[in-house]
């Protein structure tokens, strides 16, 4: 008879504030390794914080099963009560906390953000947005194939104009902001669509690089997950084939799919997007990550006045503002950097609508984590603040929960 | 006892000038005839605003700018980009001081409420609302015609 291991009741994590300053908010990290640790198949965690000597904190946590068939992708989440010190070097090496995670059956119950899940789309809503995320390729009609993966409604609530309270809609904010039955919200607005993926052939393969255009073709909705810190759907592209030669010259084909986890977070104002791409080689079924560059397109009614914000040498995040009322302000941050912006894009070809739209490439990487806030009564400063804030807290420096042995 | 008469808006020369450079922005723009296929819903909206506005601390400016949201909205929609730039630049020429944006859409309000105003005044059940919101333009068209002149 063999003996097993006890399994441990409970994991610890440290956590990690890498900026001089301290800070609360946000904690994601992947919960594979730390189910494994538990060693049970858990759906759900309970997460305490140690404050002082055996006095545990119960924080709000929840485990997301982004693709249903591929537990690598499960994330813990959980959200921060108090504020963790800072540390001195500016660099993942001083550990600010501790917190103790153990399995649960399953996330306990949404707070303020939801996720409802429909034929064509998903609609995500915390306290302040309400974002419809359309998975199918049309919209309006059979034909306009064209709104596949692309927010097609960011609705910004509770808005105080002129002693009244509005909700806007982001995409078409000074239209929306008029209130007015004959001032239709532009039919194509959208913003977060990815509608290229660009991928590259290693160097010994003398074939060209190759695009694949997801934008037109359905999405495929993959799971959605709420609990008390978010709310999130995955969604996938419509497969494609790619094929490269490997390191030996053999051909090798992939049916890839885009991904993406379309997060909004209890009582944040932004939305995250992760995402990648997964290559499943045709011969032996097995997976994996590629590089690849996502280019996003919009198209907001920042007037033909707006303004953009970012530093020439910093690829990491911009600001879009337009001038007069209300003042809609766009931020958007990535670990991935992004690339000039467009306005219009070079092969936009709409004179009417050529100053709304706007396009931006992300640098090559395995997974882009990227962050999207519209608010309005928002000056340029303001808006540069948030994109500047959202790409230093949450892309660059997050904070972070090492299991022991991590590096 | 009576209730007190609200004065009534006066058509001076110079409010003329006012309305006729009105007219000319929205051609300028392009939108007068987007003005017109849709001038019910504008008027009820304007109307809108003017009974959400009415009893307020400050009238006459709630009034004045939930209506200029809506004759901004106006002035950007589906207008494009060339258009608002010859529109921009036609306004700088008259009120050089001025924000050309914001020159449009008031020129705009100013031209949406004329409208209304000819629309109704001969109305009995519509003229003393109109009378009010006419008034409450009035002290637009102030402005327009100082810094104008």
């Amino acid at each position: 008879m063999t003996q097993q291991t006890p399994q441990p009741s409970h994991v610890m994590l440290a956590l990690q504030n890498p900026s001089p300053y301290e800070r609360q908010g946000y904690v994601v990290r992947k919960w594979q390794p730390v189910m494994k640790k538990l060693g049970v198949r858990a759906r759900g965690a309970t997460v305490e914080r140690e404050v002082g000597t055996n006095n545990w904190v119960p924080l709000e946590a929840q485990v997301d099963r982004l693709v249903p068939r591929n537990r690598a992708h499960d994330e813990l989440v959980f959200k921060l009560d108090a504020k963790l010190p800072g540390s001195p070097e500016d660099q993942y090496k001083t550990t600010s906390g501790t917190v103790r995670v153990a399995a649960a059956n399953k996330n306990a119950p949404p707070r303020g953000a939801t996720v409802q899940r429909y034929y064509t789309g998903v609609k995500l809503r915390n306290q302040h947005l309400e974002v419809w995320l359309n998975s199918g390729a049309n919209k309006h009609s059979t034909n306009d194939q064209f709104y596949g993966g692309a927010v097609t409604s960011v609705i910004l609530r509770n808005q105080t104009f002129y002693e009244r309270q509005y909700d806007l809609e982001a995409l078409d904010a000074i239209t929306s902001l008029a209130q007015c039955n004959f001032l239709k919200i532009h039919p194509e607005a959208r913003a977060m669509q990815i509608d290229r993926i660009h991928l590259v052939r290693p160097p010994w393969d003398d074939r060209r690089s190759v695009d694949f255009y997801p934008f037109n073709q359905h999405w495929h909705i993959v799971s959605v997950s709420q609990g008390p810190v978010r709310a999130v759907a995955t969604i996938r592209s419509a497969p494609f084939r790619f094929r490269c030669k490997d390191a030996g010259g053999t051909e090798t084909v992939f049916r890839c799919n885009v991904y993406r986890a379309v997060s909004l977070y209890d009582d944040a104002d932004w939305i995250s997007d992760e995402i990648w791409v997964e290559a499943r080689d045709f011969k032996n079924g097995r997976s994996q990550l590629l590089w690849f560059t996502a280019r996003y397109f919009m198209m907001v009614h920042f007037t033909d006045e707006a303004t953009t914000f970012r530093y020439p040498d910093h690829p990491g995040w911009f600001a879009i503002n337009q001038p007069s009322d209300p003042m809609l302000g766009y931020a958007f941050a990535t670990d991935a950097t992004a690339s000039a912006l467009w306005n219009p894009p070079l092969d936009y070809r709409d004179e009417t609508t050529e100053h709304r739209a706007y396009s931006w490439d992300l640098g090559t990487t395995r997974t882009a984590h990227c962050f999207h806030k519209f608010r309005c009564k928002s000056t340029p400063l303001e808006t540069g603040h948030d994109a500047g804030w959202l790409w230093y807290d949450l892309a660059f420096k997050p904070i972070r929960a090492k299991l022991g042995g991590e590096p | 006892m009576n209730a007190p008469t609200p004065p009534t808006a006066e058509i001076t020369p110079s409010e003329s000038i006012i309305e006729r450079l009105a007219a000319e922005a929205v051609d300028v723009i392009g939108v007068r005839e987007s003005i017109a296929a849709a001038a019910d819903t504008i008027f009820a909206q304007i109307e809108g605003s003017d009974t959400f506005a009415t009893g307020s601390a400050q009238e006459d400016a709630i009034f004045i700018a939930t209506s200029l949201a809506m004759a901004n909205a106006v002035v950007h929609y589906r207008t494009r980009k060339s258009q608002l730039s010859q529109a921009r630049a036609w306004a700088h020429e008259r009120w050089p001081d001025e924000d050309p944006t914001t020159v449009l859409a008031t020129l705009t309000l100013i031209y949406m409420v004329g409208e209304g105003w000819k629309r109704f005044r001969d109305i009995a059940e519509k003229k003393t609302v109109w009378e009010r919101i006419h008034r409450r333009v009035v002290t637009l068209i102030d402005e327009a015609r100082t810094v104008a002149a």
